[in-house]
């Protein structure tokens, strides 16, 4: 009874919000044109990744905080068991051997090539991320993920982001702001730095989640 | 109707669908994922209405709010997940208590 009236709401406010979006005025070009027209100053080439690095900056630092923030409250939840008892067939590790180091140059290339094309720090991050799930769930990757160095390499990010975004302020430029004769370099610099950063966190992520104790 | 108007429609679908999961269900696990139906629906309609005029260039703005906006949620859908495991680990239940026992559902503690 509850969920049928809970379901009229919902249709209901979706109705509302179709009819909304159906009287909305025609949109201008003009927004759209004044953000491509500032992206060749930003120091990368595509329009994406210069809005997330150069001109909303601040959201991808406030992002990246909050990746770290999910990363910080589920570590303790881990219990250090493997997924499932690791029992590592020839099969599965020849397979780990040969596509890591494949899904790994990937996500370099991705990295690299996001200043120009779509990419950039967190396909890389997510893609590293799949490759350290892979072997986790292969057995060849046992360690509990709870010493410093794992927890440096998740801030990492973070830190490096803050770093280089409070360094304008020493010569009087804005926080976060890239100056110019540095700014391809410092914004490859971020974005490796976000997705090794980023490939950390998601592997904690996934290796948080306690082991189900019977099988379903 | 152009094509950027049927996905902000769609994207209303899928909220309302979402939402109506999310708060009609006991279920934990079914309500994050339809809390994910949420978010997905959201960001359809915010590249949908960007891309309502005819010969506009994408607006990248946008793709950028969405592409920040798909990290936050699939990091929260992940605690989420670590949190469920936990708490289904500590209580064998997937429900939460009040529900359960207004309802006497399956979990109800007589």
């Amino acid at each position: 009874m509850r969920a049928r009236v809970v379901t009229a709401i919902a249709l209901a406010l979706g109705l509302v919000l179709g009819a909304a979006m159906l009287s909305l005025p025609e949109p201008s070009a003009t927004p759209v044109a004044s953000v491509l027209a500032a992206v060749p100053a930003s120091g990368v080439s595509h329009p994406v990744t210069a809005v997330l690095l150069a001109f909303r900056a601040y959201d991808t630092l406030l992002e990246m905080a909050v990746v770290l923030l999910a990363v910080r409250i589920a570590a303790p939840q881990a219990t250090g068991a493997p997924p499932w008892p690791g029992d590592t067939d020839p099969i599965s590790a020849a397979l780990l051997r040969g596509l890591v180091p494949l899904i790994v140059a990937v996500a370099a290339l991705l990295l690299w090539i996001g200043t120009r094309q779509p990419g950039g720090a967190f396909a890389a991050g997510a893609l590293a991320a799949g490759a350290g799930v892979a072997l986790r769930l292969g057995g060849q990757w046992t360690a509990p993920l709870a010493d410093v160095r794992w927890r440096a390499l998740q801030t990492f990010g973070v830190a490096v982001f803050l770093a280089l975004g409070s360094a304008p302020l020493a010569v009087g430029a804005p926080w976060l702001s890239a100056p110019a004769p540095w700014a391809g370099t410092v914004l490859v610099a971020i974005e490796a730095a976000l997705a090794v950063s980023i490939a950390a966190g998601l592997v904690s992520l996934f290796a948080s989640a306690p082991a189900s104790r019977a099988p379903q | 109707m152009t094509t950027g108007l049927v996905f902000a429609l769609a994207g209303a679908l899928l909220f309302a669908l979402g939402t109506a999961r999310f708060f009609g269900d006991p279920h934990l696990l079914r309500r994050l994922l339809a809390l994910n139906v949420v978010g997905s629906g959201v960001f359809l309609a915010l590249v949908g209405l960007s891309q309502r005029g005819a010969a506009h260039a994408p607006d990248p703005l946008a793709q950028a709010l969405v592409l920040t906006g798909i990290v936050v949620a699939v990091s929260a859908t992940a605690l989420g997940v670590v949190l469920l495991r936990r708490f289904v680990e500590a209580t064998g239940r997937a429900t939460l208590d009040e529900r359960a026992r207004r309802h006497g559902g399956r979990d109800a503690r007589r």
